[in-house]
């Protein structure tokens, strides 16, 4: 806890924003006073107020003056929005189920904002701001997933479009399982498919270096003709008659730099394998059995920038150590199960989010991938109950999402200079007895 | 002038529910149209009905009585009918209403106040209907006009669908000792009021029950309704009235009546006319058959002088709207006073409520429909309805 | 008082020998009945009873202690649970059984009865299932030791659609012999079913009139139950089943609880309940349980009407019945009317509210050791006691 300090906006670092301040009007500025501000979990301040512009945390301190006319929420506890890192929260729900996806449909167009607006108003209600949305439930590979703030209203809001590439190996379709060298089978698939697009990237990076030779090539060939071009007109000229005379058929004289290097053939599918073989969009494949989860792991060892994360992860808790080790994230649900299940989830253990935690792995908490955000704070609550620490559960609802999917400068975390969802409660956020009392997301009380 | 009926009666309780309604036409029933007058509700009941007035607290181009429907068909389908017994007279469709389910907010914004609840045509005396608002607490307590209030029964091949005779098997199901034809149906409905003239089998106390209520039936103090969609039911029907006698008979749902005028004329049955399609043709729905029913079927029926109603089946769909059926009775040439009448006080006087619904007249339940326009022609819609003088859609709000 | 008692015994003459089945429990909060919650309190208990529950008293340093730093309350009871019966307890013979006791499809050896032990829960009530008029009796069982606290708990009614036109056995046109009960939170209400079986009845007014007509000739569990000596559960789904069941039963005079009723909170549905003797068994609440059906255990709350919880089947984890209780508090429930779901009412409703439910010098010493406020999620079970014996875990201390 760091008592009686005070964090206020550098400067130079936003001016516009320094500019318009004072004259912004009152309706964009919000101060949220709390007994316990929580900033990031593990971070926290008493007595504290944090002011919002136009959604965008501007100062956060104790003993802040409020300017006049600013409305202000109050309450017991505050802290950053819930993100929900594992949803279909608002997707048209045949995209949801529509297992014929490839690696380049997108998520973001199936975003339906007319599609049951209750669902949406119950996640707010529940502290759930924002929520990475994945359709092609179960699909080898799903396509890529979004990032969106939840929001009532029919305009979307979207955080990221391409948030993440996606895929499940092991997981039953349509009510049936496959067996064990079924299941193999899609992890090498799935690898497959990586590995096309690892090519493709690497054939497209090797088009452009040649071209670049292509070109120097032919500019130095082209300046070479133009210094001996008369000579070089003239032993034309006489090789042509020459050829007349002799009858033989005059050949232009060809030179290698004749041929310009093919473009590789856009392919869109292994242009977003690419992406995420190259890092720039983060992996999510849900895997659930030991067998599984170890081949994955192994045959994605090669790829060094691939940023994997593993949703489900029933069984991961045997590769802790390797998990922690490659900084692979885990996502989980831990809803209770109905007992002897004979799928994937027959391991299934509520105390699985703790343990994996104690092992240093980071650990992210979802709803599952259906349209149940409102549960998130539940499912914490649950997983604070069988082990994990009430810190880390409630980073894996906020920062650590955030953190995965590359919007720590949006979600997650309240500090200054970064937009911020504020939730402010009775009690404390993962207190099942606790009620939310209001909620700010992007600048606007969307409740009460 | 002012032309007052009699004062109201009723204690009044003032309030949210005293209305004055100023209308260009008031539509009365019972008499010829007011033009330019006033209807003034107090207390649940029509208080006053005349001509100019002041004082309007809501006004329309013309106003009517609530609209009356004995065909609703908001039932809880198969399970509103107790089919291990062909006919189940005793029972009461009271028992197995579903006043909760939003069929019935439906059709009293579609402008049907008062209703018939009869249990569905599964068997083939299906058990005692009861009139009731289609508004208001959905408890029978709050709704109820007359419990009671008819027998229902169903010729044709609806109660016979589904039966079948074991081959070569065990019976296994009720189902397979049940009437499989029209003869069949006709056969339990004769051996059911023989029985009951006869006074047999009444030790079972459960046939003891049916044969009483089958006894109000030819005493004249219930109505028997029943389902006669083809000629031949038609026929058959008004061949049983004649035999047993049955004072009260009301054919529901019945197309093809109108081939029938002389049966029609002499056995003084009323009718229930369905919706009209758009060809004029009605598919069975149990038989590979289908009827048909003119556009001036109404005329007809109403020019012999057959008491008729005209029905929406509003629980089977949002579209068929019993302000619709009145105006294709129109456009088959029924005068636009009888198409009114068809819908208000003649089903009121079929099961004996006309004192309490069925016209504008000082004392009955203020159950009003507002038009914006004169009322039952396609170009003009309900703008407002009061249930007992409670304003259930509002003709103010946009 | 009786504690006094005890201390004057042992304090006076001949040292104590060690009695049977004493123990004594000191914790920093312990709740008794109606909300009250006692810190610093100390809880006696012989025999399987309680004996006594008292604040701030020094534990005797003769009688066995068991120290605990977090909360001692009653153990949960989980209403209509199937745990351990294995789908025995729906009996397609005849629609009126009512000598039919769910106590012996009861397994008590079943995992899926530790399981609810180890989730807290030390009694369960299992009832036969909704597909008869008259279905039989309840009995209310321990999760650890498979003692039956009573097998007639009450008689188990139905007036749902699903008891409606069943069949026998298989035939050529059963229909799906499963519960098929209208949406649990209160979706489209329209029964569209076609009963093909050959039992009846097949309509609501069949059943009302066999009802009845079983309470008229009035003889065993009907008897009783008209008495007043047996409570009765109705099963009722949609918000008219509910209303047709709470009006059969202030007509027979019959008293207990409605089961099933997702949208009890329906203004109609409250009115009438308040003027009956029957309280509401809900549940058991999923995800995606709507709004205004979590609200109903707010509006029975405030209406004064008992509520309970239901387990409902096993494959869902007996997890759900703390998950159903925060469900109900997200929708605004009072926290104390969500405890007594889970406790005193649901004893009450099970028709053992004189045994169960509370810590009260008499009761049954079913206890459970919580490392925090129980209504809270993060908080776990540390110890369960059933008939003040530690029955989990099995163990350690």
């Amino acid at each position: 806890m760091l008592a009686g300090l005070l964090l206020s906006l550098p400067t130079p670092t936003l001016p516009s924003l320094q500019a318009q301040s004072s004259g912004a009007a009152d309706s964009e500025r919000i101060a949220i006073r709390a007994e316990r501000l929580i900033l990031r979990p593990g971070q926290e301040l008493t007595k504290a107020t944090l002011l919002l512009e136009r959604g965008v945390v501007v100062r956060v301190g104790q003993d802040l003056p409020i300017p006049e006319g600013v409305r202000v929420v109050e309450g017991a506890v505050a802290c950053a929005g819930f993100v929900d890192p594992w949803s279909s929260l608002g997707l048209d729900p045949d995209s949801v189920g529509d297992l014929g996806a490839s690696a380049a449909t997108r998520s973001i167009d199936a975003l339906d904002p007319w599609l049951v607006p209750a669902e949406r108003r119950e996640a707010l209600l529940a502290g759930v701001t924002s929520a990475r949305v994945q359709i092609a439930r179960g699909a080898l590979i799903a396509g890529i997933g979004a990032l969106v703030q939840t929001s009532e209203r029919s305009e979307p809001q979207i955080v990221r479009e391409d948030a993440c590439l996606a895929g499940s190996v092991g997981v039953s379709r349509g009510g049936r399982a496959g067996d064990i060298f079924d299941r193999a089978g899609e992890v090498d698939r799935l690898v497959g498919a990586l590995e096309k697009g690892k090519r493709y990237r690497e054939s497209q990076v090797d088009f452009r270096k040649e071209l670049e030779t292509w070109t120097k090539a032919i500019a130095e060939k082209l300046a070479e003709l133009e210094k001996d071009f008369k000579k070089a007109k003239k032993d034309r000229e006489k090789d042509e008659k020459d050829a007349k005379e002799k009858g033989k058929e005059f050949k232009d004289k060809k030179y290698k730099e004749d041929k310009k290097p093919r473009r590789p053939r856009f392919d869109p599918d292994d242009e977003a394998l690419a992406r995420a073989v190259d890092g720039e969009l983060p992996l999510v494949v849900e895997v659930h059995r030991a067998s599984e989860i170890r081949r994955l792991l192994d045959r994605t060892a090669g790829f060094e920038r691939l940023r994997l994360v593993l949703a489900g992860a029933t069984e991961a808790l045997a590769f802790a150590e390797e998990l922690v080790e490659r900084r692979i994230p885990v996502i989980l649900w831990p809803t209770p199960m109905g007992t002897s299940r004979p799928d994937e989830y027959e391991a299934h253990d509520l105390s699985l989010a703790g343990a994996l935690a104690r092992e240093g792995v980071q650990v992210l908490i979802g709803s599952g991938g259906g349209g149940d955000a409102q549960e998130l704070r539940l499912l914490a609550a649950l997983a604070v109950g069988h082990g994990m620490e009430p810190a880390a559960a409630l980073a894996a609802i906020t920062s650590a999402p955030a953190a995965v999917f590359d919007a720590r400068d949006r979600l997650g975390t309240l500090e200054p200079g970064r937009s911020g969802d504020v939730l402010v409660f009775d009690g404390d956020p993962l207190d099942t007895r606790a009620t939310l009392r209001a909620v700010v997301s992007r600048g606007e009380v969307v409740f009460p | 002038m002012l032309l007052l009926l009699a004062p109201l009666l009723v204690t009044p309780s003032p309030g949210d529910d005293d209305w004055t309604i100023q209308a260009a036409t008031v539509h009365t029933v019972s008499g010829a149209p007011i033009e330019n007058g006033f209807v003034r509700v107090q207390g649940g009941k029509i208080a006053a009905v005349g001509k100019g007035g002041g004082g309007a607290t809501l006004e329309c181009a013309a106003v009517t009585p609530g609209l009356i429907d004995l065909a609703l068909g908001i039932d809880t389908g198969p399970l509103s009918v107790e089919q291990s017994s062909e006919t189940a007279a005793r029972l009461r469709a009271s028992e197995g209403l579903d006043l909760f389910s939003y069929r019935w907010e439906r059709a009293l914004r579609s402008g049907i106040t008062t209703a018939l609840a009869q249990p569905a045509d599964y068997d083939v005396i299906g058990g005692l209907g009861l009139v009731l608002k289609t508004g208001g607490a959905p408890t029978l307590a709050a709704r109820l006009v007359k419990p009671e209030a008819c027998l229902r029964g169903a010729f044709g091949a609806q109660p016979s669908n589904g039966n079948s005779i074991p081959r070569f098997q065990e019976p296994q199901s009720f189902y397979f000792r049940r009437p499989t034809t029209r003869m069949g149906v006709e056969w339990v409905f004769r051996k059911a009021f023989h029985d009951t003239l006869q006074g047999q089998g009444e030790d079972d106390p459960a046939t003891a029950a049916d044969h009483a209520v089958l006894r109000r039936v030819l005493a004249g103090e219930l109505p028997l309704v029943v389902q006669a969609k083809a000629t031949q039911d038609v026929r058959t029907a008004i061949y049983l009235k004649e035999e047993f006698g049955i004072p009260r008979m009301v054919l529901d749902h019945a197309i093809e009546a109108w081939r029938e005028p002389e049966l029609l004329k002499r056995s003084g049955v009323a009718v229930i006319l369905p919706p009209f399609t758009a060809d004029g043709r009605h598919a069975d729905g149990f038989v590979n058959d289908s009827y048909f029913l003119p556009l001036d079927a109404a005329r007809k029926l109403h020019e012999w002088g057959v008491p008729f109603a005209l029905s929406a089946h509003e629980g089977a769909g949002a579209g068929a709207r019993l302000a619709d059926q009145a105006a294709a009775a129109q456009r088959g040439g029924l005068p636009l006073a009888a198409a009114l009448e068809a819908v208000t006080l003649t089903p009121a006087r079929l099961l004996g409520v006309e004192a309490r619904v069925g016209s504008l007249e000082a004392g009955k339940d203020a159950d009003l429909v507002l038009w914006n326009g004169p009322p039952l022609q396609p170009t003009s819609r309900i703008i407002g309805v009061l249930l007992q003088g409670r304003l259930v859609l509002d003709p103010r709000s946009k | 008082m009786s504690l006094a008692l005890l201390a004057l015994a042992l304090a006076g003459g001949e040292p104590s020998a060690p009695r049977e089945g004493v123990l004594q429990i000191q914790a920093a909060e312990i709740w008794t009945s109606g909300g009250e919650r006692i810190q610093d309190g100390l809880l006696l208990v012989e025999d399987g009873r309680v004996r006594a529950v008292s604040k701030g008293k020094q534990p005797d340093p003769g009688l066995p202690l068991v120290r605990h730093a977090g909360v001692v309350t009653a153990g949960l009871i989980g209403l209509r649970s199937q745990a351990g019966a294995g789908g025995e307890l729906q009996d397609d013979t005849r629609s009126v059984l009512p000598e039919a006791h769910a106590v012996h499809a009861f397994d008590p050896s079943h995992p899926d009865v530790a399981r609810a032990l180890a989730a807290g829960i030390t009694a369960l009530e299992l009832a036969p299932g909704p597909g008869n008029v008259v279905g039989g009796l309840a009995c209310v069982v321990k999760t650890s030791g498979g003692r039956v606290l009573t097998s007639e708990a009450s008689l188990a009614l139905s007036l749902t659609s699903a008891a409606l036109g069943r069949s026998t056995g298989p035939s050529f046109f059963v229909f799906g012999a499963g519960e098929a009960q209208a949406q649990p939170d209160g979706g489209p209400e329209s029964s569209e079913r076609t009963p093909r079986g050959n039992r009846e009845p097949t309509s609501y007014a069949g059943a009302l009139a066999l009802l009845r007509r079983s309470f008229a000739a009035g003889e065993g569990p009907f008897a009783r139950a008209r008495r007043g000596d047996l409570a009765v559960t109705i099963e009722a789904w949609d918000r008219h089943e509910v209303l047709r069941a709470v009006e059969l039963a202030r007509e027979l005079g019959l008293a207990g609880a409605v089961r099933g009723a997702p949208l009890a909170g329906d203004p109609a549905l409250v009115q009438a309940l308040k003027e009956s003797k029957l309280g509401v068994i809900v549940g058991p609440y999923s995800s995606g349980q709507t709004r205004p059906s979590l609200e109903s255990v707010k509006t029975l709350a405030a209406a004064g009407i008992p509520v309970a919880f239901a387990l409902g089947d096993p494959a869902r984890s007996p997890q759900g019945l703390r998950l159903s209780a925060a469900r109900a508090l997200r929708a605004g429930a009072p926290a104390a009317a969500v405890w007594k779901a889970l406790t005193e009412d649901a004893a009450k409703l099970a028709g053992v509210g004189a045994s169960l439910g509370t810590l009260a010098a008499g009761r049954e010493a079913d206890f459970v050791l919580w490392s925090g406020d129980p209504l809270d999620l993060q908080s776990r079970v540390a110890a369960v006691y059933v008939d003040g014996r530690r029955a989990w875990p099995a163990q350690g201390h």
